[in-house]
Formats: structure tokens, sequence, C-alpha cells
């Protein structure tokens, strides 16, 4: 993707978005902004902080389960200690991480935008966001204690707990506008602000995986706003819509929960799969194999992946046609996730390979996200998920789709756009070593869990029988390892933005979409003339060929 | 405004005042005798072991005796035509399916809560049940014993069963109490019943309280939570709520595609 236009302006020293000043001084001049860069960092700053939180308590938890009757903390904190695991990392972290950070900050970039489409709305919803972690770490501190019902929420001990729920609830409630808000950005965003020859076959494939997700974000996120409400509604006045005293259904409210979450695990995890679709062209300096199938899988996964909630439910009670059908159609899913891992893997083969940070945590996610796919394959299969269900098995599923998935995905992103946002490169020997500790610590970590799942240890459980111990002390183990090469990481890239090398040049790896070609760090407005494309976005070959018929000329 | 304030905080504590004393009172007055057939768990507290009741074959035996090792206390009565046997059925089934040594690692002691059933009519239970276990076990690893009514008072007193003598038998609950070998009891297994209304008990939560009883562990219970929702048909707001849904979401697509349609961001940017 190139512009005449563009290869002239990134000579002049424009001040970039970082030290532009508006009408806003210091602090203000980012809380304020509107530039969707400006919100991109400040959603960085507040998801990363969030996500030491949920780490310290992941760490706790695999601290707790060291030995078999109990280490730090009795059952009543350990309640506390995973649902809060699961709410920060789940609705805090994962969910909005990678679309409302890199997203918000690349988005505009690489469709050849000034900015998203509605600025203040976009700012709004960050505060919506920090409104609700807050709400959440106040129901830590205040006096009645944080949730300890499991990031389900699952009726009815929902309505019963004397813990602080109705804080929890509404700040997920919160949180699900701000997620609404984004998506309804985007959306607008790709539909009205292409570049003048960007069609939708151009568009780069990180932007398809968000089109997709905005459409997710969009449709099912009030569902669980209105369940929310609903179970508030139900603790405060009992009308008796869930709780099965006052006449209520409680599978209802399964139900009405796994039409949101089941999809939010797409809306987690297809942002992180447009991250890898970019960084593998890149690092393999290969077009990317079957754009139209990667850009079309999004969209299969969108419209299937709402359509599967009932296989979370194939304990708890429904006909037997449902099961059926839930499980048929959860089969479906793995399709177009299977497109993507054979199309990066296509992409890679015979490419000139740079084994880069951001390339090796692509290649990690695709291992560990096939690992989660295909256990995620051996719960789909009705019986055989009757006797994994609330086993140590779905939690190492869900660690490795979401984790495994997105957290690796986002470490990628981090790797890969880090350098370009903020215009200094880290340590790359270091980043290479984080890498590597992160990598064996999660799966010694995570592995053993498939293991005792398989064994029949229930999860959310503070103590368990004696024969499970050995692993769970290899998961212990491995959870300092990888705490260890997260804390390395982050303290990597920390020190990156202070010492690290400074970068004039636009092309860092040698992309080929928008943002590659726009000053490092971009302007404010991203570009000084809205460009014109012509190219797609993964042209490598041809580009090599342009270059030398331009030389012949 | 300070006064009105001050007749508020007075009277209202008053009020709280009256309402402190008459649960108190209410409190005396359940105290006495209202349990009806209830298991009001008494975690961490003492079991008297220095009474004597009777085994199947007719031996005088002291409780302190046969607790010396994790014991899982079974309240029951031998003619029970009730939960009494298929409870103990489970316990039978329990012992099989679990790889714990009884005798060794555990025993099992029912007691009748029936003062006139004798040493005689317990036999013939024990006998019916170990022939339910698929295994051999030794032969003093689950005791059934019988008693005078003062003895048994005490002790289910002292565990928080209670009971009430009926026209035909009894009204009572089922429930495994564990307690370790100084009487202190550890946990209270509720068993929950299959979709055909048996007894079930978990073997890894049968296994896991005989091992936190043997470490004097005191565990709480979770089981009598569960239970709450079994066969139960809901009165259905549930067509009213999917509605709800449906609405909304025809709403939301809608008001998205207005939204992407009628936006004019490029003017609102430059």
């Amino acid at each position: 993707m190139s512009s005449d236009t563009l290869a002239i302006s990134h000579n002049g020293h424009e001040p970039s978005y970082l030290e532009y000043e508006g009408k806003h001084k210091g602090i203000w001049a980012w809380l304020l902004s509107t530039d969707h860069k400006r919100i991109g960092i400040l959603y960085l700053i507040a998801i990363i902080s969030f996500f030491a939180v949920g780490v310290t308590l992941g760490f706790l938890i695999r601290l707790e389960l060291l030995t078999p009757q109990g280490t730090i903390v009795g059952p009543q904190a350990y309640n506390e200690f995973f649902t809060l695991h699961g709410v920060i990392m789940i609705f805090i972290v994962v969910i909005p991480v990678i679309p409302a950070v890199f997203g918000n900050f690349f988005l505009p970039i690489m469709l050849g935008a000034k900015d998203v489409a509605f600025p203040r709305l976009n700012l709004l919803s960050w505060y919506l966001y920090i409104i609700g972690g807050t709400l959440i770490l106040l129901s830590i501190i205040l006096p009645g204690g944080a949730a300890d019902t499991g990031w389900t929420f699952y009726i009815p001990y929902s309505v019963r707990t004397g813990t602080n729920m109705i804080f929890t609830l509404t700040a997920v409630f919160i949180l699900g506008f701000s997620s609404i808000l984004t998506g309804l950005n985007f959306l607008t965003t790709i539909h009205r602000m292409r570049a003048p020859g960007m069609g939708w076959f151009k568009m780069p494939l990180f932007a398809w995986s968000l089109y997709a997700t905005a459409w997710i974000q969009v449709i099912v996120t009030p569902i669980v706003g209105i369940t929310l409400l609903m179970v508030i509604v139900e603790r405060v006045f009992h009308v008796g819509i869930f709780d099965p005293t006052l006449g209520g259904d409680p599978l209802l409210f399964q139900h009405m929960f796994w039409m949101y979450s089941h999809p939010a695990v797409y809306i987690i995890i297809v942002p992180a799969m447009g991250v890898i679709s970019e960084i593998i062209p890149v690092f393999s300096q290969r077009t990317i194999f079957g754009y139209k199938f990667i850009a079309f899988s999004s969209l299969a996964i969108a419209l299937f992946g709402s359509l599967v909630w009932g296989h979370h439910m194939f304990a708890t009670g429904m006909s037997n046609t449902a099961e059926f059908v839930f499980s048929f159609l959860t089969f479906l899913v793995s399709i177009p996730s299977a497109i993507k891992v054979f199309n990066w893997t296509a992409t890679l083969y015979k490419g000139s390979i740079k084994l880069e940070a951001p390339l090796l945590y692509s290649l990690a996610f695709i291992f560990l996200f096939s690992i989660g796919g295909l256990t995620g394959i051996i719960q789909g299969a009705l019986n055989v998920d009757i006797y994994l269900t609330d086993t140590y098995f779905i939690v190492g599923h869900i660690h490795y789709v979401v984790f495994g998935g997105t957290g690796i995905g986002l470490f990628a992103a981090l790797h890969y756009w880090l350098p370009k946002m903020f215009g200094r490169m880290y340590n790359k020997k270091v980043a290479k070593f984080a890498f590597w500790n992160i990598f064996i610590g999660f799966n010694v970590t995570y592995f053993p869990f498939f293991i005792l799942g398989w064994m029949g240890m229930p999860r959310r459980s503070y103590h368990y029988l004696p024969q499970f111990q050995l692993y769970h002390v290899i998961s212990t183990v491995g959870s300092w390892i990888l705490v260890i090469g997260l804390f390395i990481m982050l303290f990597n890239l920390l020190m990156s933005l202070v010492r690290g090398k400074k970068i004039t040049e636009n092309n860092i790896w040698g992309g080929e979409t928008l943002e590659w070609q726009v000053q490092t760090p971009p302007i404010t407005e991203n570009f000084e003339e809205i460009p014109s494309v012509i190219d797609g976005p993964y042209e490598y070959k041809q580009n090599e060929l342009t270059t030398v018929e331009e030389e012949v000329n | 405004m300070k006064k009105f304030l001050g007749v508020v905080f007075k009277d209202s504590a008053i009020l709280l005042l009256v309402f402190l004393l008459l649960i108190v009172s209410f409190n005396a007055f359940a105290s006495d005798d209202v349990h009806q057939a209830e298991v009001i768990e008494h975690l961490g507290k003492m079991l008297p072991l220095n009474l004597t009741f009777t085994n199947s074959v007719g031996k005088k035996v002291l409780l302190k005796d046969l607790v010396n090792k994790p014991t899982i206390i079974d309240f029951v009565y031998y003619r029970c035509t009730g939960i009494c046997t298929p409870l103990m059925v489970e316990v039978a089934e329990v012992i099989g399916k679990t790889d714990l040594q009884p005798g060794k690692d555990y025993r099992i002691i029912s007691i009748s809560i029936n003062p006139e059933e004798t040493p005689k009519i317990a036999a013939q239970k024990k006998n019916a049940m170990l022939s339910v276990i698929g295994k051999k076990i030794p032969d003093s690893s689950w005791e059934f014993l019988t008693g005078d009514s003062a003895s048994i008072a005490e002790i289910t007193n002292a565990a928080g069963f209670y009971f009430q003598k009926q026209a035909n038998g009894y009204l009572h609950k089922g429930v495994l109490i564990f307690i370790d070998k100084s009487g202190k009891i550890c946990e209270y297994v509720h068993p929950g019943y299959t979709t055909r209304g048996d007894f079930s008990i978990l073997p890894s939560e049968f296994k896991m309280a005989v091992i936190e009883t043997g470490k004097g562990a005191v565990t709480s219970t979770i089981q009598k939570v569960l239970q709450t929702c079994t066969n139960f048909i809901p009165k259905g707001k549930d067509v009213l709520v999917f509605a709800l849904v449906f609405i909304t979401g025809i709403f939301t697509v809608t008001t998205v595609l207005f939204i992407i349609k009628k936006a004019n961001p490029n003017k609102g940017n430059s």
C-alpha cells in the first residue's frame, strides 16, 4: 500500500501526538483529549494496571492450591479471589484490551482516517470503563466483601450471597456500555471513514476482525446488561424472575448470561486473531494466504459464535434436541477458526522469516490457541462434556483460549506496535528471554489442568484430595515462572519508553499497511493529507515488482 | 432541624430496642422445643463420648473406645420405612467406591434414635448392609448401635440432630456427621438426590471429608445449599424476559444501522 503524497510528507517534522499541545495543559491534555491515539494510551495504562491486579490474584490462587487442605486463605476468601480474578480478567482486561488499545490507536490510521467517527463518545467510553473498574475495586474495599459467586454470577447464589454483588453487577453493566460505545464507534468508522480507494477488501485484516467484533459487541452486550439489571432487581425487590423460591427460573439466567458470555469469548479472541493476521505476513514478508477466507471467517465466527451458548449448559438441564443442536453448532464454529490457523501456517511457508519477538508471540498464539480450540471440541461433544463439566479441564481450556489466545496476542501486539506508538525500541534480547519464560511458564502452569480435570478435580475448590497434589504443585511452580516472565516483559517494555533506542524510520518492521507509512510516532491527525490507496494491504511480491519496473523506467 | 433529628434518633433507638427484645424473646421461646426435624450444625463443637451403647452382638460399648480414628456418625433407626435404608445403602456403596480402607482410615457408626430397638434388629440390618458393599470390610468398621433414650437424646442434641416421635415412627433428616478422634464435629455431609430420587453421596466428597477430619479440620457445608433447586417447575416469566431481549436486540440493530447511515463523521472531525 503506497501513496506518493505520504512518501514526501513524513520527511517533515510535524510534532507527534505525544508532543502536541492543544487547549488543555498537563494531565488534562490527556484526560480530556479526544485524539484516538491518546485515548488508546489511556486505555493501555488502565488495562495494564488491572491486568497486574488480575495476575496477582491468579498468583495467590495458585499459591493457595499448593497444598491439599488450604495454604494461605480460607474458603470464603478463596471464593472472592477466583471471582475477582475472573471478573477483572474477563470483563476489564481481555474483553476490551485489543479493540480499546490497539483498535483505537491503529484502526483510523489503517483506514486512512484522521480519527474515529465519534471522538467524544470514544472518550466517554473510556470514562465509563474507569467507573466500572473503580466499582469493582470498591467492592473489594467496602464492608461485605467482593462478590463470591464466580464470574458467571449463577442464580440462586448471586441473589442470596451477602457480598457486594450489586457493585460488581453494576460495574459489569457499565463496562458493557463502554464496550457497546466502542463497537458502535468502530462500525461507523469502518463503514464511513475509509480513505479514497480503500475498498472493503483492501482493508487490513485487523480492521476486518474489529468489524466482526464490533457487531458482536453491539448486538449481544445489551443482553448481559438487561440480565444483570434483572439480577439487581431480583436482589432488591424479590420479583421472581430467576430465584426459584419466588417462582423464577434459574436456568433462564444461565441462558441469558451465556447468550452474551459465549459470544464474548469471540469478542475476546477475534481481535487477537486480527493482530496475528497482521504480524505473520510482515515477519515472513509474504502476502497473506487466503485474505478473503480470513476476513469472512471472522464474520462466520461472529455469526456461529452467537448461536452456541447452550454448550455451557449441557449438564444443567435442556431438552435432548436443544443439546444436540448446540453441540452440532459448536462443532461448526471450529471450522472458521481452523481456516485461520491453516492460512497463517500457509503464509509462513517459503516466507523469509524474521524471528523477532512479535512473530515468536504469534507462533505461540497459534500453538496455544490450537490446544485451547481442540480441547474446546472435546467439551463440545455432548457425552464427554457431562463428565468434564465443572472440572479443571474447563479451567485449562479457558486459560489456553483466553490467555494463550488473547493474552499472548496482546503481548504480540505490544511488541509489534509499541515502538511505533512511542518511537522507542525495546531490548530485543530481553524480549525474547521474557517470551521463553512466559511460554514455558504458561504450559507448566496450565497443561496440568487438563490432566487434573480428566482425573476429576473439581473447579472452584480451595481444597482437594491428596492424589491431585503432584499436578497442583507442578502448576503452582509454573505460575512462578510465568509471573517472572510477565514481570520481565512488562519491565522491558516500560524501560524502553524511557531508555529505549529512538526510532526515526517510519517502517520499523517492513509492513505494508498504512500505519507503517506515517511518521513515528504519528502526528495528531495521523496524515498531513488523506492518502489515496491503490494496492491491497499485504502485496509484498507485487511491490517488489513495481519497484523493479520503476527502476527500469 | 436538629431537634427533629434528635427526636427521630430517639424514636428509632427505642424502636430498635423493642425489636431486639422481640428477637431475643422469640429466640428464647424457640430454643425450648420448637426444633422439629432439622439439623442445626454444631461445627467445631465436641460430641460427648462417655456414653454407652450396645452393639449388634449385644455387647456394651463406650463411644470413646470406638472413636479412635475419623468417624462418621449416622443417626437412623433400623425399622425405618423412609429414608434410613436408602441412606445406609448409599453409604455402603460409597464405601465400595472409595479407595480408603474402612476400619483403618475411618469407622462408621450408625446409632438408632429409637430406644426400643434391640441388638437383634441392629444385627439384621448390619448383615443386610454389609452384603451391599462390593468388598469385604472388617466387622468393627461399621457399628450398628442401640441405646437408651437418655444417651440418644444427649448425643443427638450435641450433634444438632433434632427429630420428633410420631405415631408410626420418627420425623427426622438424613445426614452424615464426621467427627475426629477427639469427638470434634468437623463436617456435615448432606447427601444429594439423583434424578431417580435416590440418595447420592459423591465418593470424592466423602473421601475428602474423611481426610480432612483426620487432620481435625472443620469444613463448612455446601451440599445443603445445592439441594434447593431440585424438582422445580418455574412459574414462567421466561416468555416475558425473552420478549424483552428480542425487542432490545431489534432496537439495538436498528439504532446502530441508523447511526452508521446518518453519521457525518468527516464533517465533525475536520
